[in-house]
């Protein structure tokens, strides 16, 4: 044991070269690879599941919330349209009224869109096709490809052995910044002190057999006084009984565990999280099926096949998006995505949450996506420069769709030579954005919301 | 500025007499106008305050609606401080009334476990108006009272219009107060409707299950009134001896001799959603202690099916007062009668004024609804910190949430602040707990806070930046 580092020669095969790489297929990465190869590029979208969606599929959170800020739409373009196509594919009944930590001492009302996960599997596979996008599924990022400091394109592992992939411009949309890190951008996030700060880890599962509405049909403080009893046995996680109901109304999938205290980057802590996770699954279950209205007759049909993660690492980009900017409704000229809220702290290490809604919908610039100074990379999602607070706000699946039809529309016009880090050609993007149906300005969503407005029934 | 004498300050437009001029005018002094223009004249404006009544306090005193809560801080926290310290608040514990924590005749403690401890604190109306009033005295704020508020005088400037003078009725017959800054403490937006800006009329939405007749049903105001000489242990023996809790045996032994007419001990419309199935109809004696052994205060509310707008319609006002009024005398009568421990009882005191839970609501620069309070919504114009607030009508959920100054600036007129009751608000947030004493305090704080501001900026209150907010 004398070496604890060692030197590994590579001989990498170079598979092939595209415009555009997305690296990570979640909801903004998707929507960013359809953006940009809508934009006339060619596209490669790299994802390490079976599948793409991300935490709507692989980590089963069943519902696309940051879409509403109250009754004004902030998503529209791409992002609306993958709605509208889970809902015509038969995987959603559409928007929701719907109250968030129901059973905690702070809900929250919003609009949502409830769906079944396997649906938008198969419908994300398609809109990827449609645009022509490659696909490679069970691949991981390994790091990027460096040519004279810039990102020149991405180093990857699947079953055929490791590959890399030539790109002109490369979108992070791996969540966690890891191409954007490995590159040498700066990154905020991994501070030890954050150690117990950072947001708890959610492994959603899903009970089948479950009769929703005799659930809904339960009072708020009876619900709460079972939560807090649960609490108190020790077989709750924290004081939610919270779920989303797919189609049907036949299944829950539960948003109710709590895992504290883990750092996403450790490979070990990760596993530890998912296990953890289960341990919690396995006390909740009984309880919702002894006391939880509903519940009687329901089953375990699934668990999550990840965690979900709430934060991890975030770049420092061009500029920090502060809850300053969002509660004053700060206006920026380089403005590319909407957020929408609610702000969602989750109280780390306890068994509450902070909740509240923004006074209107916020505008992200696109200096949040762009490293100061390393060239060939955007970031998307919840990595792009923002507090943690703010980034409460910005990391719904969303806005994550907003930035990625941001993140995609710009790495097309920066691969054809149109923008640079310098000069990212701001209005000619914004012209792009604005012609596929992107919302990207907070005055027009609220002048427009009668025009943008769904039904959202009650759940 | 002002004038104290009878010698007018000149005429108005319109010819009224001009007998005073202030910087801050605030009409009515119920909580809302009254912490208006005792913040307002504490920052160094002059302050002219007109009330319909011999003091002030409005619902509070007035009206005898005495429920003392824990102070929120600033005047609300002073005012139960100088109650406090008066002897004006009287505290009833299980020590006084042992039977009354969950009995069904207990306006605020029926929910609670039958026996368990209890602490209900109310303060006496008239002791409360004349510490109010000693108060307005004291701070310099010159009160005119026994005075209506009729009318406004304005002036167009752009698209918004300024009042120039408020115009009232007193003994010397027509009057106008000239001002800077005007301040709505009405409860029910009379300045804001004579001043012609915009606001939703009450009796809002009404549930699909009740309103076939397309009738506009505000959600019914009430009288309160206090009942004195009551042997409440020999009631609570009674409901336990004949397994009676909510006196219904003789309610029932009444109304069968004729003593009690329908209209009396109304059921609640209950699982019909309507106003949260709250305050609708009440199917027996509603009573809370209030000054001291054997007093206590009575709610009676007007039959919601009558559909009265109290806040609009003078026929609609004198119906509610005099069926009120008939209505205590009968329930007085019922209760000598036949309920044991009233039989030594008297009618003390019924409240002058029949309260308007549901009266014209302005529109503001910004309305706020009842959602923006289940999404728990921030503003950068937040007026207080944000607060947490049980709503009744979801189910007792609590909501944190801020409240933005543009709330309390109505559409259209551009130097009149809004209070209490007459906030830029839907009926249901209002109705839910944004009408109670110590927020119409502090609404009342921050309308004075911002007239004084915009008095020393030299601006309108339009004009005025919020972007701090109050500490209390």
């Amino acid at each position: 044991m004398n070496a604890s580092v060692i030197t590994e020669t590579l001989n990498t095969p170079v598979l092939d070269r595209y415009d555009v790489i997305v690296a990570g297929g979640g909801a903004s990465g998707l929507i960013a690879a359809v953006a940009a190869a809508r934009g006339g590029a060619r596209v490669a979208l790299i994802e390490r599941a079976g599948c793409l969606g991300g935490t709507a599929t692989s980590g089963m959170v069943a519902q696309y919330i940051g879409l509403f800020n109250g009754t004004v739409r902030c998503v529209s373009g791409l992002g609306f349209e993958l709605t509208q196509r889970i809902e015509a594919a038969g995987g959603s009944d559409g928007f929701r009224r719907y109250t968030l930590a129901e059973a905690s001492a702070n809900p929250v009302t919003i609009t949502n869109f409830p769906f079944n996960p396997e649906v938008v599997k198969i419908v994300a596979d398609d809109m990827a096709r449609e645009a022509g996008v490659d696909v490679l599924l069970h691949t991981r990022v390994v790091g990027p490809l460096m040519e004279d400091g810039r990102v020149a394109g991405l180093l990857l592992e699947n079953v055929s052995g490791r590959r890399a992939l030539r790109s002109r411009m490369l979108v992070d949309a791996t969540g966690d910044a890891v191409i954007a890190a490995a590159a040498g951008v700066p990154c905020v996030g991994e501070e030890p002190e954050l150690r117990d700060k950072r947001q708890p880890l959610t492994l959603v599962f899903r009970m089948s057999n479950v009769d929703v509405r005799a659930f809904r049909a339960t009072p708020r403080e009876r619900k709460r006084a079972i939560a807090l009893d649960g609490l108190r046995r020790g077989q709750l996680a924290w004081e939610s009984l919270s779920f989303c109901s797919t189609p049907g109304d036949t299944d829950a999938i539960c948003l109710m565990s709590r895992i504290h205290g883990i750092d996403a980057l450790d490979g070990a802590a990760l596993t530890q999280a998912e296990q953890i996770g289960r341990q919690q699954i396995k006390t909740i279950v009984p309880f919702l099926r002894e006391h939880v209205p509903g519940f009687e007759q329901s089953v375990l049909a699934g668990i999550a096949e990840r965690v979900g993660i709430r934060e991890t690492r975030r770049i420092v980009g061009r500029y920090t998006l502060t809850t300053d900017d969002i509660v004053g409704g700060k206006r920026f000229a380089d403005a590319v995505a909407l957020g929408a809220g609610p702000m969602d702290l989750h109280e780390a290490g306890g068994t509450g949450v902070d909740l509240w809604m923004p006074p209107a919908p916020f505008e992200i610039p696109l200096a949040c996506l762009l490293p100061q100074s390393t060239e060939g990379i955007v970031v998307t999602a919840r990595a792009i420069s923002a507090t943690r607070e703010a980034n409460g706000g910005a990391r719904h699946m969303g806005t994550a769709m907003c930035l990625g039809h941001a993140a995609g529309a710009y790495a097309a016009l920066a691969a054809s030579g149109q923008g640079t880090l310098e000069n990212p050609a701001i209005d000619k993007l914004r012209q792009v954005l604005r012609s596929q149906g992107a919302l990207i300005s907070a005055d027009e969503a609220v002048a427009n919301a009668d025009e943008n407005a769904v039904d959202a029934r009650p759940a | 500025m002002k004038s104290r004498s009878n010698q007018p300050l000149g005429r108005t437009t319109q010819g009224v007499p001009i007998v005073a001029q202030a910087d801050v005018v605030v009409i009515g002094a119920g909580p809302g106008g009254f912490a208006a223009a005792l913040r307002a004249r504490r920052e160094g404006c002059s302050v002219v305050l007109v009330e319909k009544f011999d003091m002030p306090g409005g619902v509070h005193t007035s009206g005898l609606q005495g429920a003392a809560n824990t102070g929120v801080g600033g005047i609300h926290t002073e005012l139960m401080e100088r109650f406090a310290s008066a002897g004006a608040i009287y505290t009833a514990t299980e020590q006084d009334l042992p039977d009354w924590a969950g009995n069904a005749l207990s306006h605020y403690d029926h929910y609670l476990e039958p026996g368990s401890p209890f602490r209900r604190a109310s303060f006496n109306p008239d002791a409360a108006g004349n510490i109010m009033l000693r108060m307005l005295d004291e701070a310099g704020v010159h009160a005119i009272y026994g005075a209506a508020f009729v009318d406004v005088e304005m002036q167009a400037e752009g698209d918004q219009r300024r009042i120039t003078h408020a115009i009232i009725e007193t003994v010397q017959g027509r009057q106008a107060i000239g001002g800077r800054v005007f301040v709505e403490g009405s409860g029910t937006a009379e300045v804001v409707a004579r001043a012609g800006a915009p606001f939703v009329r009450g009796g809002g939405r009404q549930p699909e299950t009740v309103a076939g007749d397309a009738q506009e049903r505000p959600i019914p105001g009430g009288l309160l009134w206090i009942m004195s000489g009551i042997d409440f242990a020999q009631t609570a023996a009674y409901q336990k001896r004949e397994n009676d809790p909510a006196l219904s045996k003789l309610i029932n032994a009444a109304r069968a001799a004729g003593d009690i007419p329908p209209e009396l001990y109304r059921p609640r419309l209950a699982d019909q959603g309507v106003y949260g199935d709250h305050y609708i109809g009440h199917p027996t004696v509603d009573m809370s202690p209030i000054q001291g052994p054997g007093t206590f205060i009575l709610w009676q509310n007007v039959p919601y099916e009558w559909a009265l707008h109290m806040d609009e319609d003078t026929e609609h006002a004198s119906r509610a007062k005099r069926e009120l009024r008939r209505l205590i005398d009968i329930e007085a009568a019922f209760l000598r009668k036949y309920v044991p421990g009233f039989q030594d009882a008297f009618i003390s005191h019924v409240g002058r004024y029949v309260g308007v839970r549901d009266g014209r609501h302005p529109v503001g620069e910004y309305v706020f609804s009842i959602d923006d309070a289940r999404e728990q919504r921030r503003f950068p114009d937040a007026v207080t910190h944000p607060m947490t607030k049980t709503f009744f009508w979801d189910q007792y959920t609590k909501y944190r949430f801020e409240v933005p100054y543009r709330c309390f600036l109505p559409k259209e007129v551009d130097n009149l602040l809004l209070t209490g009751a007459s906030l830029s608000f839907t009926f249901e947030t209002l109705f839910m707990v944004m009408r109670n004493f110590p927020w119409c305090c502090q609404t009342g704080e921050v309308a004075g806070h911002a007239a004084a501001r915009a008095v020393r900026e030299g601006v309108s209150p339009k004009q005025l930046r919020w972007t701090e907010p109050l500490p209390f």
